[in-house]
């Protein structure tokens, strides 16, 4: 009994330590943000909020293309995962495994293929040349996959009895009851355009264009209050998704992992 | 916890939107306009050699030495037009309107007069032609018993209407639009008498017009944050009233804006730093009401003080209007619920 209560008291002892550690730089960003320059100042804040509006401005542009490759590959996905997982055709498996393969590669191997294509398509230089790229990655079809896969498809074929078409049968039933891998499919493709620093460096040219997460380097050596409010600004959007959804941010990660 | 973050983030959001769109207005409030002078080239009398040169005017000095502001086109995060210090190393005068130095070129812009001091750095706006009106000069001078002081005004278009002490009130038919204090300073310091402080009638008028606009203003943004805690009240209860809660936030802002964009607000009587350093507007207005007072011109100031207490009874008044909604809100729509959970309970007896 002794031994299970010492061992309980380490256990939560180091989950402490753990969150301490992990919650430690957001706290000191934020200590920095008011007291960067020595005493206790505001007008970092009143430089990203009120002073001029590039840095609100670069946030809501960074923000759209967040979301615009969010609900892009929500869309693409959502058919591609239902194919996968409701269809049989020759070369199924293959393809699924070549999906795979795309998603484990590092971003690095595809930087150079990805900017040829782009630089034939003339996307290059346009929010065109990252939003495609992350829009048609595998990620969203592969938990997608997973979650149409758990469905029996009896229901598919009552909908069918029913005069439901494909799409039909897709949004109308397969989507409703597949809330929580949408919502971990939308998110995480959300947090991946959100967070992505190589690719606006890689595909764009000029600095106006570039995300707020990549600016964010740029700022000039005076300005570390203000990199500090933005790095708070940047947290906004990440914060809220995960403290709204991370229930189904699980459940979507959980029944990916059973049927995998 | 979701309706908790649902509702913080939504304060988030709309607080981000307002800023977003007032800070294209502060910006341009804030920038300090400007009258450049080109640098030039002219032949130095004892080297014969082109040198570059720029007007004395553009010449500032502090503890660190001489320089001039340079207006450059800066990129990256600072792209705009911007003022640049230059150092100037061995600085000297040329002729008796133009100094030279390394440090200068033939082909940049430099700083010649600004409505308001210019920091290292700071966004500028170049001034195009401006509009001439008749209108009041508030002056300080260093040494007031300076000989002929009000024949020289007189000779720099500056008609003296009262004096006492180091005030001075003068009317000019040429007061710019913007005002530029220092080309003030700089005409009479030229006739040898040292101006310490210029303020625009004109300027403070148009500051004390916007006023009761601002006034405005903050009563609709507090309207949006009226209509937001109904919103919160709203995700608490379940009510389907929080989406058309949204559109009044959203008129209030749009109405907030919409105010704050009909304020026109002189650079020149705005701090420099941040537009909202009340202790610069304090020690601004202290200084105009007191060499006011001193030349026996006090009713001047009078409009300006009646504008400034209508904007506080607008502001107050509109904020405790909004108080008192919200809780009438507040207790009607919790007698409305306990008179429902009452109705329930009898309903179950």
């Amino acid at each position: 009994m002794k031994k299970r209560s010492a061992f309980r008291t380490f256990c939560a002892a180091a989950v402490c330590v753990l969150c301490v550690t992990a919650v430690i730089p957001f706290v000191y960003i934020l200590w920095l943000s008011f007291f960067g320059g020595g005493a206790f100042t505001g007008l970092g804040y009143y430089d990203v909020f009120l002073a001029s509006p590039v840095y609100l401005l670069r946030f809501w542009s960074s923000l759209a293309l967040a979301a615009v490759i969010a609900l892009g590959q929500l869309a693409v996905s959502v058919f591609a995962g239902y194919g996968f997982a409701k269809y049989r055709f020759p070369g199924r498996r293959v393809i699924f495994f070549v999906l795979m393969m795309v998603m484990v590669l590092p971003l690095q191997v595809t930087l150079v293929p990805n900017y040829i294509m782009l630089d034939r398509l003339h996307l290059l230089d346009t929010y065109a040349a990252l939003a495609l790229p992350a829009i048609f990655s595998p990620l969203g079809t592969f938990i997608l996959t997973q979650c149409f896969g758990a469905v029996p498809d009896a229901i598919s074929e009552a909908a069918a009895l029913d005069g439901a078409g494909v799409v039909r049968t897709v949004l109308s039933v397969f989507c409703p009851m597949n809330k929580s891998g949408l919502v971990c499919a939308a998110l995480l493709s959300f947090l991946d355009g959100w967070n992505m620093v190589e690719q606006p460096i890689a595909y764009l040219r000029e600095f106006e264009s570039y995300t707020i997460s990549v600016a964010l380097a740029y700022t000039p050596p005076a300005g570390t209050t203000v990199q500090f409010v933005c790095c708070l600004l940047v947290l906004l959007p990440p914060l809220f998704l995960f403290t709204r959804y991370n229930t189904e941010l699980v459940e979507g990660i959980a029944l990916a992992e059973i049927k995998g | 916890m979701k309706k908790a973050a649902l509702c913080i983030f939504s304060l988030f959001f709309l607080l981000l939107v307002f800023c977003t769109a007032v800070s294209f207005l502060v910006e341009d409030w804030m920038t300090p306009d400007v009258v450049a002078v080109k640098g030039m080239e002219a032949e130095d009398p004892f080297t014969k050699e082109r040198v570059p040169v720029c007007p004395v005017e553009a010449v500032r000095t502090d503890e660190n030495g001489d320089f001039v502001l340079e207006i450059v086109e800066e990129d990256g995060w600072q792209t705009s037009t911007r003022a640049v210090r230059r150092n100037l190393d061995h600085c000297r005068p040329l002729s008796e309107d133009n100094v030279t130095s390394p440090s200068l070129s033939a082909y940049a812009q430099y700083i010649r007069f600004s409505s308001k001091p210019v920091s290292d750095g700071a966004r500028v706006r170049v001034s195009g032609a401006s509009e001439s009106a008749l209108g009041l000069v508030v002056m300080r001078l260093r040494d007031p018993g300076a000989a002929a002081v009000k024949e020289t005004l007189a000779r720099l278009g500056f008609r003296v209407r009262e004096s006492a002490g180091d005030a001075v009130l003068a009317e000019t038919e040429s007061l710019s639009a913007p005002f530029f204090a220092d080309e003030v300073r700089a005409l009479c310091a030229e006739q040898g008498f040292e101006v310490v402080e210029a303020f625009s009638m004109r300027d403070f008028g148009e500051l004390a017009d916007a006023l009761p606009l601002l006034a405005a203003a903050g009563v609709l943004f507090g309207a949006a944050i009226l209509f937001w805690a109904l919103f919160c009240r709203a995700v608490r209860s379940g009510s389907t009233a929080r989406y058309a809660l949204w559109i009044g936030i959203a008129a209030a802002l749009f109405g907030s804006v919409a105010v704050l964009s009909l304020t026109a607000l002189p650079s020149s009587v705005l701090p420099q730093r941040h537009i909202l350093d009340l202790s610069h507007y304090g020690a601004a207005w202290s200084s105009v009401c007191a060499a006011l007072q001193s030349v026996g011109a006090a009713s001047l100031a009078d409009p300006l003080r009646q504008k400034a207490a209508a904007a506080f009874w607008l502001i107050l008044t509109g904020y405790a209007l909004m108080l008192l909604f919200f809780l009438a809100v507040c207790v009607f729509s919790g007698r409305r619920k306990h008179r429902r959970r009452k109705g329930k309970h009898f309903a179950t007896k």
